[in-house]
This record gives C-alpha cells, structure tokens and sequence, in this order.
C-alpha cells in the first residue's frame, strides 16, 4: 500500500544542511496499524509528513496504492491527500469560531463531492465519533478529547484508506487518551482503515500491531 | 478560473467569523465610494438645475454681449466692453437687417447702493425694458412693472425684491416711496413676491429700472452689458445669430471675424460651455476621491496580509486535507472582492442618502429647483471600482497565503 525506497531528506543548504532521512525503507500494508517511535531529531515527524504527502523527498522513490508519487507536483498530492488520507495532529487544528459541523465539513469543500450531500457526510461520522449532541459546538466550548474526536471526524469524512496521526494524545490527559487509542482501535479493527500513528510513548504505540523505531534519521529495528 | 459557490460560501463564513474587522477594513472604501457617489450625483444635480435655468429662458434666445470671445484662460476678453449700445439694438430690431427677431432686452448693471430716510443697502441692480416683465416671469407681486413708454420717456421708477423692501421700509409697504439710488429719486412702482434665487438673480434682493433711466441718470454710460434677443423659433436661432454677426460687423467695419467686438450666443452654446465647467470640476472632485480609495485599498492589503499571517494555521489545514494553491488563492481573493464590493454597496446606500439630504436640503432652504435622482451610473461605477480595487490590492495577500508550505503553515505559532 504504501512502500518507501531509499527516501532521503536534506533541509537547508550548505553549512545548514541537515540530514532528517537518510534513506529509509519502508513497506505499510494495507489495514495495518503501525507505531512510529523516535526521540525527537530522529526524523520520525519528517517520514510522516513525507508518507502523508505534505512533503517531498530529496531522493528515492514513493508509492502509494501502487502509483509513483515521487514526482507528482502540489495539486495532485493535494488531490490525492484529500481522497485517500486523513490527518490528526497533536493540537488539534480545528477552525476557531466555527462550530463542529462545518469543521468536519471541510476537507468535502475540495471534493467533487457535491455540497448537498455534504451535511450528510458530515453526520455520519460525527455520530461514528460519538458527538452527535455537540453537533453547533464551538472549538472553544469542548474539551481536549471532544476537540480531538472532531479532528478525526474530520479526518475520516471522505473515507480515506489511510490515517496519519502525529502525537494526537500528546496534549491530552491519559484517561482521555485511553479513550482517543479506543476509538483509532476501533477505527483499525472495526472499519479496516490502515493507521500510521507517531508517539513517545510506549503505552500509545502499544496499541499498534507494528513499531518502528527511528534514531538519526534511520529506522533502528 | 472557474468559481464554485462552495468557495464564495466558505469566503463569506470567514468574513462574519470576523465582523469587527471586516467592517473596520472596509472603512476606507466605504468612505472613498461615498464621496464618489456625492460629488458625481450632487455634481450632476447641480449640472441639472444649471441646464434647466438656461433652458427655462428658452432655447430660441440668444445673448449680445460686447467683447471678444475668450481664446484662452489668459485672454482678456474683455475688450470693446461698450461695442453694443442703442444703436446696436435698433439694428437688430430693424427687420430687413435681422428678421425674424421677436424682442429685445437689454441688460445694464448699476452699481452702487439704494437708500430709504436712512437706511441704505447694496443690492443687485438692473437697467432693462419691458420685456423683462414677459421673458423672465418678473410681474411684480405688488403694483406693476413698467412699460414701454415709461421706457421711452426714461420715467424715475423701479422695481423691487421682497428683501429690499423689508431692508428699506421694514413693515411698511415699499409701493409708492421715492428709493434713492446715486442722487436719483425713483419711485417705486412694483415689489416683487418671494421669488428666491434663479440661476442669473436673485429677485428678492434685486432693484430693476428702466435702461433708459439708468443710462441716462445714473451710470451715464452709453452701452449695455448684454442684450438678450429672443427669436421667433429654435429654427431661427441660427440665422438670428448670423444676421445679427453680419449686421454688426459691417457697423464696426470688421472683414474678419477674428476680429469681432462682440459675441453672440446660443443657449446650446451656454449649456455646452457649463457642461464643460461642470464636467472639469466634477472629475477634478472624483479624482480626489479616488485618492481614498487608494488609501483605502491599501488599507484592504494591509488588513488581508495581517489576516493571512493569523490565518495561517488554516491556510497549512486545509492544505492538509486537499486544497491546492489556487483554491487558496481563490478563496481569499474571493472574500478581498466581497469586502471591498460590500464597502462600495454601503458607501453607495450611504452616499446616496447624503445626496438625498443634501437635494433637501437645497431646495427646501435655498429655495431651488433641485431634482435627486439615484445615481445609477456613479453606483454602478462605484460598485465595479470597489470590486476591481479588492481585485487587485487582495491579489498579494491571496498569493502569499496560497504559496504557504502547508508543514510549515501547520507549525506556525
């Protein structure tokens, strides 16, 4: 499903060049939920961001579903982020003063799909994340799991194969995250979507059924 | 490009997510559109009332005056100021010479003042016949105008405004009273009603005497400041006009009209001169206007950069879940054009409702014959100028946000 080649990524030039990759390999199956671990520095941010299409690589080859990446200019990873991929970040990002509905709203806005359906959609995986009765909450009216649900709602809206998630219980107490690490193993196991999570902490990776340990820009085990 | 409502919808959320400022940014257009819209319809109101008081005195008139026509800004025109005297209106009024000549009326102007047992003040004094009576609506309320004869035998009488009356003889009916004007005497045979201001006097505070009289006794001079002929029909008005050239330039000996001591004058003449005047002011008032618009516009840019710079952690979202550069750059041009187009409407709303005040105003004080009309054509341009500037003073913010990394974007603090 997704397979990385030799990937390298070299930020800054001259004496500022920093190696964040150098030459990972790497092959995620369909359906798997894998664990990114790593010490910061380690480049473990830099291949999500690379895996999840936000990012270029300096060298080596990418696929995904089977297709070349590497070369595809901004839109059509654009395209392709909004029809396959969903994102969970750490902070959350959802839009201030705008209420649940039309955040999980958004990714549909540079869909093809049409806007009449579109509240529908939204709904839908609303209620999967069990927020149905904060539908015309505001971001600022709900609590750090509440606004991380509303993240993965948004996330989830088109249905993408595959789920980025970059440390998205790092801003959240641990009952709450144990409920967050619930859902994404539902998400998993239930729904069948592939999940790449990136976390410290072992008891978080300990849900996923593979961990890839990075150190120095490698992967260690 | 092509637009989808999708991206107007999400334009417009993002505006009323922040209203305080979208209607601080709009503050300066809203401003520039106003006086846009004011100094183009009051312009053009007063353009009309101008154009309707010349057309008021008919357009088969025309106007005798001594001098050359002006051939410049720097030209004095002035010169033969005492070209066209009695002798110059009897040609004209001789029908083998000028035919189809109705009537005359001369113009002298008197200077000086007027007094009553005491009181005295300087009003705005006119020699003329009886035609005035006819042609330019001036029946006295009171008493009567003077007529030929009176003319003729150069009687000492006058006729007054309302306000001159009050001026002189307070509460006192002004009928009858011998008014002093120079060392004359003159009877006081007619006062006019409350008349107001017209486009060449001002009837309350005008005194009219004979030209006769006044030549004769008071200024002493033997010419007019202008002579008003009045042709049978607008179809006359050319050949009135070349009759009365041809006539006078073979009294003065003048071969060629380069040359001539006098000019005469149509009203299509006068109103084309007055639209140019009027034309030159408006557009030199609209191009000051303009000045706040480009203020105003780069106020816009400013307010968008500050927008994008805080925006853009939404910029590297939705960038995250699929936008691509040119729905970014779409999104906010889109939302620069509607706060600019939405200044314009309510600097049009407010503009117009000043304008309304203010034709109210002028003809309810001042006594005028003042028309408001929507300016249709100053909203319209209003409308496309505030559009255009949210065009282009939106499009370096939008190119900036739609050019943002989205990894970078999402790390913005």
């Amino acid at each position: 499903m997704i397979k990385l080649e030799n990937i390298t990524k070299i930020f800054g030039q001259g004496d500022n060049e920093t190696h964040a990759l150098r030459g990972v390999s790497l092959f995620i199956e369909k359906g798997e939920f894998v664990a990114i671990m790593g010490p910061s520095g380690s480049g473990k941010s830099t291949m999500l961001h690379i895996l999840g299409l936000l990012d270029s690589s300096t060298a080596g080859e990418q696929h995904l579903h089977g297709e070349l990446v590497t070369a595809l200019d901004e839109d059509a990873k654009a395209a392709l982020r909004n029809k396959n991929l969903g994102f969970v970040f750490q902070s959350f990002n959802l839009l201030p003063r705008t209420n649940v509905l039309e955040n999980v709203k958004l990714p549909l806005m540079y869909s093809d799909i049409p806007a009449k359906n579109w509240d529908t959609h939204a709904r839908k995986v609303i209620e999967q994340v069990g927020l149905s009765h904060r539908i015309d909450h505001e971001p600022s009216q709900l609590s750090g799991g509440e606004k991380q649900r509303v993240a993965i709602a948004r996330a989830l809206v088109l249905q993408p194969s595959i789920i980025f998630a970059d440390e998205p219980t790092g801003n959240l107490d641990s009952v709450t995250s144990g409920q967050i690490m619930e859902l994404f193993d539902e998400l998993h196991q239930a729904h069948g979507h592939t999940i790449i999570l990136i976390t410290h902490e072992d008891d978080i990776a300990a849900h996923a059924q593979r961990i890839i340990r990075m150190h120095d820009g490698k992967i260690v085990v | 490009m092509r637009f989808r409502t999708r991206t107007f919808i999400s334009a417009w959320k993002a505006l009323i997510t922040n209203k305080a400022r979208s209607a601080l940014t709009i503050l300066g257009i809203v401003i520039g559109i106003m006086s846009i819209i004011i100094v183009m319809a009051v312009g053009q109101g007063g353009q009309d009332l101008i154009l309707s008081e010349i057309e008021s005195l008919g357009s088969n008139t025309l106007r005798v005056a001594p001098g050359r026509e002006s051939q410049g800004p720097s030209d004095v025109n002035q010169f033969y100021l005492d070209s066209i005297g009695q002798k110059e209106m009897d040609a004209i009024l001789n029908e083998s010479r000028v035919p189809h000549v109705v009537d005359v009326m001369p113009f002298v102007v008197v200077p000086g003042s007027v007094s009553y047992q005491g009181e005295t003040m300087y009003p705005q004094m006119y020699g003329t016949n009886h035609v005035f009576e006819e042609h330019m609506d001036g029946t006295p309320n009171f008493g009567i105008f003077f007529d030929e004869d009176m003319v003729k035998t150069r009687d000492r009488v006058a006729v007054i405004g309302s306000d001159v009356e009050e001026e002189l003889f307070g509460d006192e009916s002004g009928l009858n009273k011998k008014i002093k004007i120079g060392d004359q005497k003159l009877r006081v045979i007619g006062v006019f009603g409350d008349k107001g201001q017209s486009l060449f006097m001002n009837f309350d505070k005008s005194v009219i005497v004979p030209h006769t009289t006044a030549m004769q006794y008071i200024t002493g001079q033997q010419h007019f400041n202008e002579i008003i002929v009045r042709a049978e029909s607008d179809e006359h008005v050319e050949q009135v006009r070349r009759d009365i050239q041809l006539t006078l330039r073979e009294m003065h000996d003048i071969e060629d009209p380069e040359d001539d001591d006098f000019q005469v004058n149509s009203q299509e003449d006068l109103m084309q001169m007055i639209g140019t005047i009027t034309g030159v002011l408006k557009a030199i008032l609209v191009s000051v206007a303009a000045i706040s618009l480009l203020v105003g516009g780069v106020g816009i840019m400013n307010i968008m950069l500050v927008s994008v710079t805080e925006r853009t952690r939404e910029i590297g979202l939705r960038k995250a879940v699929g936008a691509r550069q040119k729905d970014i750059l779409r999104q906010f041009l889109i939302e620069a054009v509607m706060l600019t187009a939405a200044g314009g409407a309510i600097g049009i709303a407010i503009g117009t409702g000043i304008t309304f005040l203010v034709s109210v105003g002028l003809s309810q004080g001042l006594n005028l014959n003042w028309q408001f009309s929507f300016p249709w054509g100053a909203a319209a341009l209003g409308l496309f100028v505030s559009a255009t500037i949210g065009l282009i003073f939106g499009y370096f913010p939008a190119r900036a946000a739609a050019k943002k990394h989205p990894i970078e974007a999402l790390r913005f603090e």
